[in-house]
């Protein structure tokens, strides 16, 4: 053995090597269930948030979720889907475009500093600020002053600050819109409307790196340590003693647990290792709705899945009989309860069952009428060839399958469904006009009001800098949702919504296929779990049981 | 010796050098715009969308974009960011950690079931043990990862707790320390331990009918020496050929068996990586993945020479 002496050598020191790296890090994780000193924190399920904990930077559900836990919003919103203040005293206006909003007293920041008024307009004209990149950005394009801050591509802002935002007292800001907008008490409770402390900026005046993994809110929860994106499993978060509001009875500590399958997560939920599952997968729906008893829960979630139409870039889909036609020509009720396990409603309005504004079957052409529809089909002269494009990388093939199956069958058209890599690569290829069909199209609501599912979908405004990809415009819809936009009372508003929205029905620039619902389960740990309307828990609510 | 291994890790830098660049390439010529990828449904703000590529050098020519990352790499040892400002080498550090964990984990399940059975079989040629040994790995080489993985976290992780209350195999994550790695490991080792088991027993089968087998029986040695010094040493040389491979493969190709038990680990995020064009994520992955292919080779080459003396390297 003397020549290989020097080869054990070494191949025993690699494997020694791998063996101690192997080990390193496995002592030092945390145990879910034993963190936090004797109390069992109520887990609950999320995926990998995308950004850091930055609320001005998060516009997706996985980080909203936390931070619905640590920030405390202005309004929250009630059971009749009306938002009432929460963390604000007042919010009143008289003519919708100069809003006070007063705070209530005693809050404070999880340092134990006050909040203020300051603290608001800093982190609106933070996210506003062309510069700062922040992805929330388009929800302050309504307060006086956006352009300044935001002037668009290649171009320099000439603010810092929007001159809508006036800090008039320490518990007093008044923001004035561009134009008056009767919804905007409405928009306060999303996540971009948190306020932010001064010490979340750096030297250079940018948000810092440190708060983004720990975020200091002034809500029910504070982060316990920073959390490590990519790296840390969890998310560990305890009551803040000091918070004014009402606190969860007899629990603590709050655990987000991070996953990266449903599946997975709905196995945990079985073996009691996770308390709240929000996103239960379709397959395990019927299994779920027996393991779970009354721990099972369907609820109507404000999201919409469309068929969209290409309106500005073909002319064969002009004629709105030929959508009515395609659209009658869909059996929403099978393709949902189906395709979707049920997890999914049929449409029946442009808006969805979750917000004020719904009408039930006031969509006339979403009602299953195969016959009719191929009488209507015919006479309009529809396209006999129709292309159905949709995102590969989002579990839509099915669905889509199935419209091109009913398409083909009742229109007797030939249908062929087209995969795109993304979502983005549908509306680049409409762009560069590489692709005409019918593409499929989502929208989550960016805040619980029935206009959202208006302007940034169909107003003309929205072509191009919005979500109207289609290119719909209609000079008399533009104006009622504008009167809507204007009206000082709730009540006369949503009047003019609704009449916005027949003429949608009418016309169906856009064919809605399904509503989405919120398929929910809890363990037998914890009881009395709600949702709000953007699919966060009311976690000042939640018992042990 | 020594000369023979710094030549191999000097050979290893520019086999490094092309992966990287290699890599880079392959992820940047993916249709798609990350940026966008960023914004999911809705169409990102042009003018955020331009900040933030200008921000990620995502304007830049190819060659400029690798130039930013590799002098990063090689003057600051920065491995870059992704694109929620992450840096790419605090993301390595604790998924490559679970991974490790997983891929040794499984390794070594592989290697003593594996070479267990082998053996096992091998001795029994022809017999009912050796049939029935070769009809269950084939079984096992023919059950896909995906259903074992299901199977055995629904029967082990949920089924087990609820019937007994005893909390032994964890359903996913790795809260349960070295025990997390159980059932994973052995999802993931699975289909290996088939290949192992035919290989060794093939190997061993072969060695068993050679000359100096026969002249160590015929010298009198037990049949424990004859067939672990002279019969299982030299038939080890294949197998750990094997091994030293599936270890790069188990590494990154876990994607499967990471995401069913949940365990945050390289493979998954190699996936999201490509699939949200995160070059510098990818690049600095797959960058230990080469790195750790080629160290695993230079141990398997170091052992031939521990197994036959008659190798020699100098």
């Amino acid at each position: 053995m003397r020549v290989t002496k020097g080869a054990q050598i070494v191949a025993g020191t690699a494997l020694l090597a791998l063996a101690v790296a192997a080990c390193g890090g496995g002592a030092s994780e945390s145990g879910g269930t034993a963190a936090g000193g004797g109390e069992t924190p109520v887990r609950m399920e999320i995926g990998e948030p995308q950004e850091l904990l930055n609320p001005q930077n998060t516009t997706e559900t996985e980080g909203s979720e936390v931070l619905a836990a640590v920030f405390s919003p202005l309004v929250r919103y009630d059971e009749n889907k009306q938002p009432v203040e929460e963390a604000a005293e007042s919010i009143t206006t008289t003519d919708s475009k100069v809003w006070t909003i007063k705070l209530k007293a005693g809050y404070t920041w999880h340092d134990g500093t006050p909040v203020t008024a300051a603290d608001y307009a800093r982190a609106w004209n933070y996210a506003a600020l062309q510069d700062n990149a922040m992805s929330s950005s388009y929800f302050f394009g309504r307060i006086d002053g956006y352009e300044d801050v935001h002037p668009g591509e290649g171009k320099t802002p000439s603010a810092k600050e929007m001159k809508g935002l006036k800090v008039v007292d320490d518990s007093t800001l008044e923001v004035t819109l561009a134009a008056p907008f009767s919804q905007f008490k409405t928009m306060l409770g999303y996540t971009a409307f948190y306020p932010m402390p001064a010490s979340a900026l750096g030297s250079d005046g940018k948000v810092t790196q440190a708060y983004g993994e720990k975020p200091i809110g002034q809500g029910l929860f504070k982060v316990d340590k920073p959390y490590k994106k990519g790296t840390d499993p969890t998310i560990e978060l305890s009551v803040y003693d000091k918070f004014p509001g009402k606190k969860p009875a007899g629990w603590t500590k709050l655990q987000f647990k991070v996953y990266t399958s449903s599946e997975t997560a709905w196995n945990d939920l079985q073996a009691e290792n996770l308390d709240i599952h929000d996103s239960l997968p379709a397959t395990a729906i019927s299994t779920a709705k027996q393991v779970l008893g009354d721990r099972y829960f369907d609820e109507p979630d404000a999201s919409l899945g469309y068929i969209g139409v290409p309106l500005k870039y073909n002319k064969e889909y002009e004629n709105a009989d030929v959508r009515k036609a395609i659209s009658m020509a869909i059996d929403r009720k099978t393709i949902t309860d189906t395709v979707f396990s049920g997890t999914r409603a049929p449409a029946d309005d442009f808006i969805n069952p979750a917000i004020p504004g719904y009408r039930q079957g006031a969509c006339e052409a979403c009602a299953y009428n195969p016959a009719e529809a191929k009488k209507l089909y015919e006479s309009a002269g529809g396209p006999k060839t129709i292309e159905l494009g949709y995102n590969a990388d989002g579990g839509h093939k099915e669905w889509i399958e199935a419209v091109a199956n009913n398409l083909r069958a009742n229109l007797g058209i030939e249908v062929t469904p087209k995969p795109f890599e993304k979502f983005q690569g549908i509306l680049d290829a409409l762009d560069a006009k590489e692709y005409k069909g019918l593409f499929r199209m989502g929208w989550a609501i960016d805040y619980p009001s029935p206009e959202n599912y208006l302007t940034p979908i169909f107003g003309t405004g929205s072509i191009g800098t919005g979500s109207n990809y289609g290119g719909y415009s209609n000079k008399e819809f533009d104006e009622l949702v504008a009167k809507g936009d204007q009206a000082t009372d709730a009540a006369e508003g949503m009047k003019f919504y609704q009449q916005a929205t027949d003429i949608l029905n009418k016309e169906l620039p856009y064919i809605p296929i399904y509503f989405y619902r919120s398929n929910f389960g809890h363990s037998t740990k914890i009881k009395n779990v709600k949702l709000n309307l953007l699919n966060q828990i009311n976690w000042a609510d939640v018992e042990k049981a | 010796m020594g000369r023979y291994v710094i030549r191999r890790l000097i050979q290893a830098i520019p086999v490094l050098l092309g992966a990287t660049l290699l890599i880079f390439c392959i992820v940047f010529a993916l249709p798609g715009d990350p940026i966008a990828a960023l914004f999911g449904d809705k169409r990102p703000d042009p003018a955020i969308a331009e900040i933030l590529r200008e921000q990620y050098h995502l304007n830049d020519p190819l060659l400029l974009q690798y130039w930013y990352y590799i002098s990063g790499v090689l003057f600051r040892g920065d491995f870059g960011v992704n694109f929620a400002d992450v840096p790419v080498s605090q993301i390595m550090a604790g998924k490559f950690q679970v991974t490790l964990n997983l891929a040794l984990t499984a390794l070594v399940m592989e290697a003593v079931i594996g070479v267990g059975l082998g053996l096992w079989a091998a001795l029994r040629r022809g017999r009912a043990t050796d049939t029935m040994i070769l009809a269950s790995t084939l079984l096992l080489i023919s059950v896909p990862t995906l259903v074992t993985g299901f199977v055995l976290q629904l029967i082990l992780g949920v089924k087990l707790k609820q019937w007994t209350g005893l909390d032994i195999f964890p359903v996913a994550g790795t809260f349960a320390g070295w025990r997390s790695y159980i059932v994973p490991g052995f999802v993931l080792a699975g289909v290996s331990v088939a290949y192992l088991t035919r290989l060794t027993r093939t190997s061993l089968v072969e060695t068993l009918r050679a000359d100096y087998i026969r002249t160590a029986t015929a010298k009198g040695l037990s049949r424990r020496r004859v067939i672990g010094r002279h019969g299982l040493r030299n038939a080890l040389i294949p197998l750990v050929t094997y091994l030293g491979a599936d270890l790069g493969n188990l590494m990154g190709g876990a994607v499967i068996t990471e995401t069913i038990f949940n365990l945050q680990g390289i493979g998954n995020q190699l996936f999201n990586s490509v699939y949200l064009r995160e070059q510098p994520v990818v690049v600095g992955i797959v960058t230990v993945l080469v790195l750790i292919y080629i160290l695993a080779n230079l141990v398997v080459d170091l052992l031939y020479a521990v197994l036959d003396p008659r190798i020699r390297y100098e």
